[in-house]
């Protein structure tokens, strides 16, 4: 992979220079932890480099919290053109673009239907990752099989920082091009092995700050063989139905569609983002309501994550970015919950 | 000129051109849509009422392309209160879909043919009996099993007759609660599947089908394997909450299957472990 040095005070220069791509939003350091910012000019040489992903997943720039689908009858919006305001996120941590491929599957690459939304927000992005410089204490990454740093194949640039400034990698095509023009020299083997060191570092303190929480029984088994388990109920007592992990998680996406009159007598259409916390996810007309119990709701998000995603794409819709664990006023830890099932699983064979 | 894609959630018009009363509380509404629509039985549809919303049926008219559909719409909720209050003859409402497998008709070919509905659920098993008279030949035969609270209940009472006429077919009928006037079978409708009632479908050679509320269902299924039917004889017309239809909106699952893509006919075999089957 093509990687270049990037010096510090040059990182307005080069954040100006992909400004050409579209708008800028970075994932910033502030008093408030780390934040996604939508720059203006002034601000792009002033970067403060989060160490870990921020409080913001990046979902909400792909799949809105709330959106027009559609106005009828109205046939312009029987098709929907690919086109969205073109935009730049820096600063994407492992975790973060590892939920794209887990939108993809679902809103881009399934082979009967496609959400031209999403592939219009999604075409028209650029993705710029970044490393994580430690490892946040809810972070559990590595028991997901990502890591504290962009993985290739997923980012078009990234950026890792170094003494003196930062190693730019090329990740893609569109990635190489956004920087055609734009000066830099290779980066030096020093460089190289400093983020090497570091990542290692950082994998082997994620490694033993979760090593309590490793499951010898991968997360599908144990949530597809458990349903009964004593540990859902132990682990959900706490749940308030309050929805923060699901708004948090950079791979929730479950939505509903509702619908309102508009103006000059058509009708709109709407995408809301829902949670299968909220009692009425799954209620239906004439009352029934398979998961009303808040059990089975708590219940339902791992299913959802560990089995049924799983089961489909073969791959678990969780990327251990551990914000759920961070923003539960319940105190609920996912880690945990999965441990335990383990364990009374185990108790119960004996 | 950037690339347009199809908008999946935009809903096609289809104007109100006659509403059947079918009972007190169900209506059919039977819609011309401006182009040809195309639908296998089984397969459903996301009904717009403007400006009120979206819910799922499958359609009980003849599967197949035509610009005409008709769908059978018991009063229940929020959208289809509106619908049976304020919806009118020459009203547009909106379809989006066909969305769905539908029923496994080809697999059933060569077989006795089962069909257990229960009130209003008879009106996506009226489109699979489309399909199956159509081609009758190909199955052995047809057993209509159907029950409603009361005699006023029962729908498509004006093609019964016809149904029962048809070669190879018969048509049972059962009401829940004794009623003025009725002298044919009372009980709930698993009471069709007792061999002192008539029920003499061949158990290893027939598949089921069956839609009704989820109550119905639970034991209607529970009952079809107290009498010797397997698992993978028999599909079940689910019922969960849908939003997008296609996949999307992850809620309308029973274990990990997705209704709206995998259904929402499921075969019992594939769901039978999984919690909540029958809510």
């Amino acid at each position: 992979m093509d990687s270049f040095f990037l010096p510090e005070e040059k990182i307005g220069e080069f954040t100006e220079h992909l400004s050409r791509f579209g708008k800028v939003y970075r994932y910033e350091q502030s008093s408030s932890g780390a934040r996604l910012r939508l720059l203006s000019e002034d601000d792009y040489g002033k970067y403060s480099f989060p160490e870990i992903r921020a409080a913001e997943p990046a979902k909400f720039l792909f799949i809105k919290a709330k959106r027009k689908l559609a106005e009828y009858f109205d046939s312009s919006w029987k098709t929907i053109a690919i086109e969205e305001e073109p935009k730049v996120i820096i600063g994407l941590k492992g975790c973060d673009l590892a939920a794209i491929k887990i939108w993809d599957n679902v809103f881009r690459d399934d082979e009967d239907y496609k959400d031209p939304f999403y592939i219009s927000a999604r075409e028209n992005t650029l993705l710029v990752g970044a490393d994580c410089t430690s490892a946040g204490e809810n972070c559990f990454c590595n028991l997901l099989g990502n890591k504290p740093f962009p993985a290739e194949g997923e980012f078009d640039l990234s950026i890792s920082p170094v003494d003196g400034g930062y190693v730019v990698f090329i990740g893609s095509e569109r990635g190489k091009k956004a920087l055609d023009g734009f000066s830099m020299q290779n980066a030096s083997q020093e460089h190289l092995k400093q983020i090497e060191n570091r990542r290692n570092e950082i994998l082997k303190a994620l490694e033993e700050q979760n090593s309590k929480y490793k499951t010898s029984t991968p997360y599908r088994e144990l949530v597809e063989k458990n349903p009964e388990s004593p540990a859902w109920a132990k682990h959900g007592e706490t749940c308030v139905s309050c929805a923060a992990c699901t708004y948090v998680c950079p791979t929730c996406f479950c939505f509903q569609i509702y619908d309102k009159p508009g103006p000059d007598g058509k009708y709109e259409r709407f995408l809301v983002l829902d949670s299968c916390k909220y009692p009425r996810f799954s209620f239906m007309a004439g009352g029934l309501n398979p998961r009303g119990r808040l059990v089975e709701r708590f219940k339902h998000r791992y299913n959802h994550k560990f089995f049924h995603y799983h089961w489909r794409y073969e791959q678990y819709a969780c990327t251990g970015c551990g914000r759920c664990i961070e923003n539960c006023m319940g105190k609920i830890d996912m880690r945990e919950t999965l441990k335990d099932i383990e364990k009374q699983e185990q108790s119960h064979k004996q | 000129m950037p690339e347009k894609v199809e908008n999946i959630y935009y809903p096609l018009p289809a104007k109100v051109t006659e509403i059947i009363d079918e009972t007190p509380t169900i209506k059919t509404y039977r819609f011309e849509m401006e182009k040809p629509f195309t639908f296998r039985a089984g397969q459903f549809v996301q009904l717009t009422v403007p400006g009120i919303g979206e819910a799922p049926f499958t359609p009980s008219s003849k599967p197949g392309t035509s610009p005409e559909l008709e769908i059978t719409i018991l009063k229940t909720g929020r959208v289809t209160d509106y619908l049976h209050e304020k919806v009118k003859v020459g009203d547009t409402l909106g379809i989006r879909g066909p969305f769905g497998k539908g029923y496994p008709l080809e697999k059933m070919k060569g077989h006795e043919v089962l069909v257990v509905g229960g009130g209003v659920g008879l009106a996506p098993l009226r489109s699979c009996l489309y399909s199956l008279f159509e081609n009758i030949d190909d199955y052995k035969r047809v057993s209509i099993k159907y029950g409603a609270r009361t005699p006023k209940d029962l729908v498509f009472t004006y093609q019964h007759e016809d149904w029962a006429k048809m070669p190879k077919t018969d048509l049972k009928l059962t009401i829940d609660n004794p009623y003025p006037g009725w002298s044919g079978t009372v009980g709930v409708v698993t009471v069709l599947l007792d061999r002192e009632n008539g029920f003499d479908v061949d158990v290893n050679d027939a598949y089921v089908v069956s839609c009704g509320p989820e109550i119905m269902l639970k034991f209607v299924t529970y009952k079809l394997l107290d009498i010797g039917f397997k698992p993978e004889q028999i599909y079940l017309s689910m019922n969960r909450r849908m939003s997008c239809g296609v996949g999307m909106c992850h809620r309308c699952n029973v274990g990990p299957y997705y209704l709206c893509k995998d259904g929402p006919d499921m075969c019992y075999a594939k769901i039978k472990d999984y919690p909540n089957v029958f809510g």
